[in-house]
């Protein structure tokens, strides 16, 4: 499955992907509703997370799910049905990428944008693409950002 | 209203008074955000003749109206007060994640009044304001001051000032993630504040007018820049991309302060040359998809490690040409210890040339100096005297009152060295080859500036925008050309759109944009006309400060001494072309020979 492949050394930290994301979800810029995230340390390093949709992981959420809401509804990506959503942040504590979130009551994650990611048109320097990826590139991300915390 | 928080956040140091008040309906249609909030703000509430660096001036942090929307290149943000250097309004842009995450937390405009009794941090979470002590903080530069704070606050954005802010070095600067507001002191206002920083978090949801519509458009301009053909070399080689064009083909970059246009050493400044050896990776400003931005960093030899975002083509002017400097490394830690200490590396690096050039004519001597040999072109000097200015140490505590009040002090004729405009020492453009900005240094509000105007754009290529055949020579027509630029800049300003890509947007592309933010319906001349109100309304507050004509001149040396070679060779402004110039400009503005707006002028453009 082709997923959003995050390249670090290319990453400016503009943060388009982020106001992007939410904007196009969401129909409002806010941080905190982007299902990719920009993680910043120093004057040196950001990193993209988002999710890899199992190209590098077990898919843990769709497991620990216990009204099995989050799966693949449309052939593109693993998604959280909102609908049918409990909020009991299982998923969030699951991903071991931390690329699933909490916003009031629901769990949300990128979807790949029904398979034409926003944000992936709006890195210019192409830090993020939209291809099948390889788990070591997933890895460096997910160990750049947690150095980071 | 959709694209506004909707607040204003108002907190008195003296007494420890936090007010949130509701943004004034009519001020958004009138001044809509970033420079004309702060302008206007400025106007009602720093009494005349306020001492800059007492109680009564107050700091404005104004977000550009666009700050936190993913429309490219739009996440500037201004600092705004009387400035200590100019005694004039004083705003400085940068492109720092500080105005969106304000807006986040609910306030379109922050203003910061009195006097704290001991160092202190303002802490904003949303509702929840704070004054901190940062009595641990003080002495500390602007790096290790940010990462304390967030170490205590968590994912904040903290803008501080380091230790040339402390001491009130007049153009001491203000830094947020390696991003200055640079010109005019307004470090200097904070450090007299006793304010060290301002950090901010953030939740709040912004909300466009049109989601989808907005959506369309920042993609096409997006993509729009992405195609363009300056994309790479501004992203390779950042803003010094055009020095060498500067001095081979224009002759006006400004040399050993100012005695030369063209820098015989320049090649090893170029980032054709440095770019490739020393850039790491791309650094941009929120929102930018065309970072010019980049981290310069060296690995080997006594500044190994050393890290910072640059080296910006007015830095390779000022801590480079200027200072007769020609080795990169060094030129870097010039760059660095001015980021640290929080300096504006332009003046600074004007005022140690300023002295290095005083020094070769005698008129300061080594006992002046301390037992320095303050030659051109020698980076010890250099660095020493940067550091002794953010300390304030021998003669760096007169060069850090700025070189018009250095050369007051100095006296012995250094008054003809002194290159600055209302005091304000000049960026990089030896406007005796470009005559329309001669006239923008002049009439600039904050003093000596590029930024106002970005007329250097259109007088070195003949083109831009509407105009054409412009021959940077020629006095003609640069009256109503500086006006016209000036006013459409300053929109840049309110929307916090980044000069760099003016050749996209123009006026004309934001009426869309703004519509789809805000659902106000604008004109491209009544957006133009924003600008015009708001250029006056800065005007009218630096008469109300006292200025003149006479505060519109040009100095000795760009009035008498020409371009000794390269191509501008032989070019000055003279008396008359300068008069000339002015008159025109006056006229454009609809301004008295003195400067003075008319009755219908101020009513005209709503300003009563």
């Amino acid at each position: 499955m082709r997923a959003i492949v995050p390249h670090l050394e290319l990453c400016t930290g503009c943060r388009m992907c982020e106001m992007a994301c939410s904007l196009h979800h969401e129909g409002l810029v806010n941080r905190e509703w982007g299902r990719i995230r920009i993680h910043r340390k120093g004057i040196e390093h950001y990193v993209p997370v988002a999710c890899n949709q199992g190209a590098s992981c077990d898919k843990e959420c769709v497991k620990v799910c216990p009204v099995d809401c989050i799966r693949d509804v449309n052939g593109h990506a693993i998604e959280v049905v909102r609908e049918e959503c409990i909020g009991c942040g299982e998923c969030v504590e699951a991903c071991p990428y931390n690329a699933i979130h909490m916003r009031g009551d629901v769990a949300f994650k990128c979807n790949l944008c029904d398979g034409d990611p926003t944000c992936v048109k709006f890195c210019s320097l192409k830090a993020i693409t939209f291809e099948e990826g390889v788990p070591e590139e997933f890895d460096r991300a997910k160990d750049a950002a947690e150095a980071m915390r | 209203m959709n694209g506004f928080a909707g607040r204003i956040l108002k907190i008195d140091l003296t007494t420890g008074a936090v007010e949130k008040s509701p943004l004034p309906e009519a001020f958004i249609r009138t001044y809509l955000g970033g420079t004309g909030f702060a302008a206007r703000f400025l106007y009602d509430n720093v009494p005349p003749n306020a001492d800059a660096l007492g109680p009564s001036n107050v700091l404005i942090l104004a977000p550009g109206l666009l700050n936190g929307f993913p429309v490219p290149t739009g996440g500037k943000v201004l600092f705004c007060a009387k400035s200590p250097l100019t005694g004039t309004i004083a705003e400085s842009v940068m492109g720092a994640r500080l105005g969106s995450e304000l807006k986040r937390a609910g306030y379109d405009l922050l203003l910061v009044s009195g006097v704290s009794g001991s160092p202190c941090y303002i802490y904003i979470d949303d509702e929840d304001v704070e004054i901190k002590d940062a009595g641990g903080l003080w002495g500390k530069d602007t790096r290790a001051t940010a990462e304390d704070i967030r170490r205590t606050e968590g994912d904040a954005v903290v803008a501080c000032i380091g230790i040339a802010g402390e001491n009130l070095v007049r153009y001491a600067n203000i830094d947020c993630e390696d991003r200055q507001s640079g010109r005019g002191g307004l470090g200097a206002v904070m450090g007299s504040k006793r304010l060290k920083a301002i950090a901010v978090k953030g939740t709040g949801n912004l909300r466009p007018h049109d989601a989808d519509k907005l959506m369309d458009l920042c993609l096409r301009y997006t993509e729009r820049m992405i195609e363009s053909t300056a994309f790479n070399d501004d992203t390779k080689y950042g803003t010094g991309e055009f020095l060498e064009w500067m001095n081979s083909e224009k002759g006006t970059f400004p040399t050993r302060n100012w005695r030369e246009g063209v820098f015989d050493d320049r090649e090893k400044i170029d980032p054709y040359h440095w770019a490739p050896l020393y850039t790491k990776r791309n650094n941009a400003c929120l929102a930018c998809p065309k970072p010019c931005g980049r981290i310069f960093g060296i690995d080997e030899g006594k500044y190994a490690g050393l890290r910072i975002d640059g080296i910006e083509y007015e830095l390779l002017y000022s801590l480079g040409g200027l200072c007769g400097m020609g080795d990169i490394e060094e030129l870097a830690r010039a760059n660095e210890l001015c980021d640290l200490h929080g300096l504006d590396g332009i003046s600074a690096g004007a005022a140690v040339a300023f002295a290095m050039d005083l020094f070769q004519d005698g008129i300061l001597t080594r006992e002046d100096t301390g037992g320095l040999d303050l030659e051109f072109g020698d980076p010890e000097a250099e660095l020493k005297l940067i550091e002794m200015i953010a300390r304030r140490e021998g003669l760096g505590d007169v060069l850090a009152e700025g070189v018009k009040r250095a050369s007051e002090r100095i006296g012995k004729g250094s008054e003809d060295y002194a290159v600055h405009v209302k005091g304000m020492e000049p960026p990089a453009y030896d406007v005796r080859g470009i005559k329309g900005m001669a006239l923008a240094f002049m009439t600039s509000s904050r003093g000596a500036c590029h930024l106002r105007s970005c007329a250097y754009a259109l007088e070195l290529t003949g083109k831009f925008w509407k105009f054409e055949g412009v021959d940077r020579f020629s006095t003609k027509g640069k009256g109503v050309e500086i006006k016209e630029l000036e006013d459409m800049m300053t929109v840049y300003d309110v929307l916090g759109v980044c000069k760099f890509s003016r050749g996209f947007f123009l006026a004309e592309g934001f009426v869309d944009i703004l519509r789809t933010v805000t659902g106000l319906e604008f004109s491209e001349s009544e957006i133009l006309g924003l600008g015009e109100r708001i250029n006056n309304l800065k005007h009218m507050f630096n008469l109300r400060e006292g200025l003149t004509r006479d505060d519109f001149r040009l100095p000795k040396r760009l009035l008498t001494l020409p371009i000794p070679e390269g191509v501008s060779k032989g070019h000055v402004v003279t008396e008359e072309e300068m008069n000339k110039m002015l008159d025109d400009y006056f006229e454009a503005r609809g301004w008295s020979k003195e400067g003075l707006p008319t009755e219908e002028k101020i009513s005209g453009l709503d300003l009563v």
